[in-house]
């Protein structure tokens, strides 16, 4: 039988003993939400929600800190289960698997969804290219003239959704609340590509028809009425598409793995360490030693070959050895 | 000598090239129109009765042209290998060694002509997806023949990241040319090791030996790497993020070029072990009598 270095067969249980601790030490640390019976108060990380409203033609914002919870949740007694809960600071919305959303906050939560319900806080944002990830902030009072227009059903020109498809830059405007929680798409705004005049569609006065199952314009068929801005609505349009940033408008979700609390984090920290001396030191080390060894013994060819490879080994081990320092300066 | 020897196999191998580079741009024309006249056709001309049909030929034309891809590789790596183990470990060997030309020469020349068709063979694909992202998404303003969408996002995407982490995206380019380059070179190193070793192990089926020596080799590369990565993993997540979160935004952007970088030294390692072990063994080991 052969004989292996005591150091290799301590290293492999050493690995083997970590992976074995990893996958079964630690039991996830999901928050567990709580509902009262009547299911109006909702508790979970220690804050109690208020049941605030159910709202299924809205939109859930994604930008800023809108959190997504991992886990399925089933309140068995109020016959439904939960497929994802988000929370936007004081703002926790639940959808429910079987149909409709709920959704709960705190009391500084509901300030700011009376605001956006009640209209005197409610932000719009304008989407460049029907709603990629830049946008800007625009006045409500960019929109006056153009609503009113509508709802008086002046200078209203008609169109089919095929040109508009076709022929058109769609740039989506939402009205949303102060944390970008809810959000409801009101128009559009669509800027001819041969001419660059904008015209302005009032989504709100469309039929479903012109939607699709989520709620997207859908450019099927049929006709529909737009607005062309005056100059001076151009202009504050035009001006806002200029100032449009990228957003992050990605979720942050809850760890789907092992969840471990911060003392458990900090407790493990050795195993990232002898990760990083195995991969980063151990490991380029024999190929070293050759480098410098093998140039010096003639059955292994001329010096200068074998130098190249220890000069990248040492590449190596050198990159490690700064990250290795920047880790430890941080900590 | 090494010029002269490596036109000589540039020179061979060219017409291999050139095949599989007609093949390439051929596949990528007519893959790239019957994706467009699909979706353009889902787009506009929806009919319930010959959609299947469309799809159907959409899924075809999508696999057909995937293994074009991954055929047309080992079309060109496969003559390249077959002429490496002809020209050095064949009879033509006897041929090859009497050139006034060192060992070391001529498998550097032969490494260097895999390697720059190899690299001319990824800038081929790079420029058949850049066709494709070029003529495939449809286009409904009328007197405009492409939508440049796909690489308005890249750009965006870029854009992005350059805001995130400024020049240096530069070096996370360069760093990762560079990782394909060694990788690439590593890739080579292995073939020519493995068939090295196969000819001089065996005295009879030396090609056979050749290949059941790749595979074995492979098969514990990917054995190791996957558990390298396996541990690799749980070293982050066991700690790890805990201590990288402690970064400042600068020192991570270090940090992240120093790893890519030890993952570039890392290749190099390994590859210039089999590139000179395969040298060692020509050199010293190989009798062809």
């Amino acid at each position: 039988m052969k004989r292996y270095p005591k150091t290799l067969v301590l290293t492999f249980t050493a690995v083997i003993l970590s992976l074995f601790i990893s996958c079964t030490a630690f039991a996830s640390d999901y928050v567990e939400w709580e509902l009262t019976p009547d299911g109006q108060t909702l508790t979970g990380d220690g804050v109690a929600y208020e049941f605030y409203g159910s709202f299924d033609d809205y939109d859930f914002g994604r930008v800023g800190d809108t959190y997504v919870y991992e886990d399925d949740v089933t309140f068995e007694e109020y016959g439904y289960t939960v497929s994802s809960y988000k929370k936007g600071g004081d703002i926790v919305r639940f959808s429910i698997y079987e149909g409709g959303t709920r959704v709960y906050a705190t009391k500084e939560g509901a300030k700011i969804l009376d605001g956006f319900f009640g209209g005197t806080n409610v932000c719009y944002k304008l989407w460049q290219d029907g709603g990629a990830t830049k946008a800007s902030d625009i006045d409500y009072e960019v929109l006056v003239k153009p609503l009113t227009d509508y709802a008086l059903g002046e200078n209203l020109t008609s169109i089919s959704v095929q040109t508009l498809k076709n022929s058109y830059y769609c740039q989506v405007i939402t009205m949303h609340d102060e944390l970008y929680f809810l959000s409801y798409t009101i128009g559009a705004f669509y800027t001819d590509i041969s001419t660059g005049e904008i015209y302005f569609i009032n989504y709100l006065s469309l039929g479903n028809q012109y939607f699709d199952a989520e709620g997207n314009f859908s450019y099927r068929s049929g006709n529909v009425d737009m607005v062309k801005l005056d100059p001076e609505t151009e202009k504050a349009v035009t001006e806002a598409l200029q100032n449009s940033d990228y957003i992050y408008n990605g979720w942050e979700w809850e760890d789907s793995g092992i969840y471990y609390t911060e003392e458990e984090a900090l407790s493990l920290t050795p195993v990232f360490y002898v990760g990083l001396i195995i991969l980063g030191f151990v490991f380029p080390i024999p190929f070293l030693i050759c480098g410098v060894i093998f140039p010096r013994v003639k059955k292994f060819g001329k010096p200068k070959y074998w130098y190249i490879m220890s000069a990248t080994s040492l590449a190596w081990i050198l990159s490690a050895l700064v990250f290795t320092i920047i880790v430890l300066v941080a900590q | 000598m090494f010029l002269k020897l490596l036109k000589y196999d540039m020179k061979s191998t060219k017409r291999y090239g050139w095949i599989i580079g007609v093949i390439l741009g051929a596949a990528t024309l007519i893959a790239s129109f019957v994706f467009r006249f699909c979706f353009e056709y889902m787009e506009r001309d929806y009919d319930a009765n010959t959609f299947p049909i469309y799809t159907a030929l959409l899924f075809l034309t999508y696999f057909s042209y995937l293994m074009i891809i991954g055929c047309s590789s080992y079309g060109l790596i496969i003559p390249m290998f077959i002429r490496f183990y002809k020209h050095l470990y064949s009879d033509e060997g006897y041929l090859t060694f009497t050139l006034p030309a060192k060992r070391s020469t001529i498998l550097l020349s032969k490494t260097v002509n895999m390697f720059v068709w190899q690299t001319l063979y990824v800038v081929a694909v790079v420029i058949c997806l850049c066709l494709l992202a070029l003529i495939v998404p449809p286009v409904y303003e009328e007197g405009r023949l492409f939508d440049f969408v796909v690489y308005e996002t890249i750009a965006d995407a870029f854009k992005l990241i350059w805001q995130e982490t400024g020049a240096w995206l530069i070096v996370y380019i360069i760093e990762v040319l560079l990782f394909s380059a060694v990788s690439q070179f590593f890739g080579i190193a292995l073939l020519e090791f493995c068939i090295t070793t196969g000819s001089v192990v065996a005295k009879k089926h030396k090609v056979l030996a050749s290949v059941g020596i790749y595979v074995g080799a492979t098969m514990i590369i990917s054995a190791i790497s996957q558990f390298l990565s396996l541990f690799l993993q749980l070293s982050v997540s066991l700690g790890g993020i805990e201590i990288l979160s402690n970064l400042s935004q600068q020192s991570a952007f270090v940090s992240l070029a120093l790893i890519i970088f030890a993952f570039v030294a890392a290749f190099a390692t390994f590859g210039f072990a089999l590139y000179f072990s395969t040298l060692n063994i020509l050199e010293r080991k190989l009798n062809l009598a």
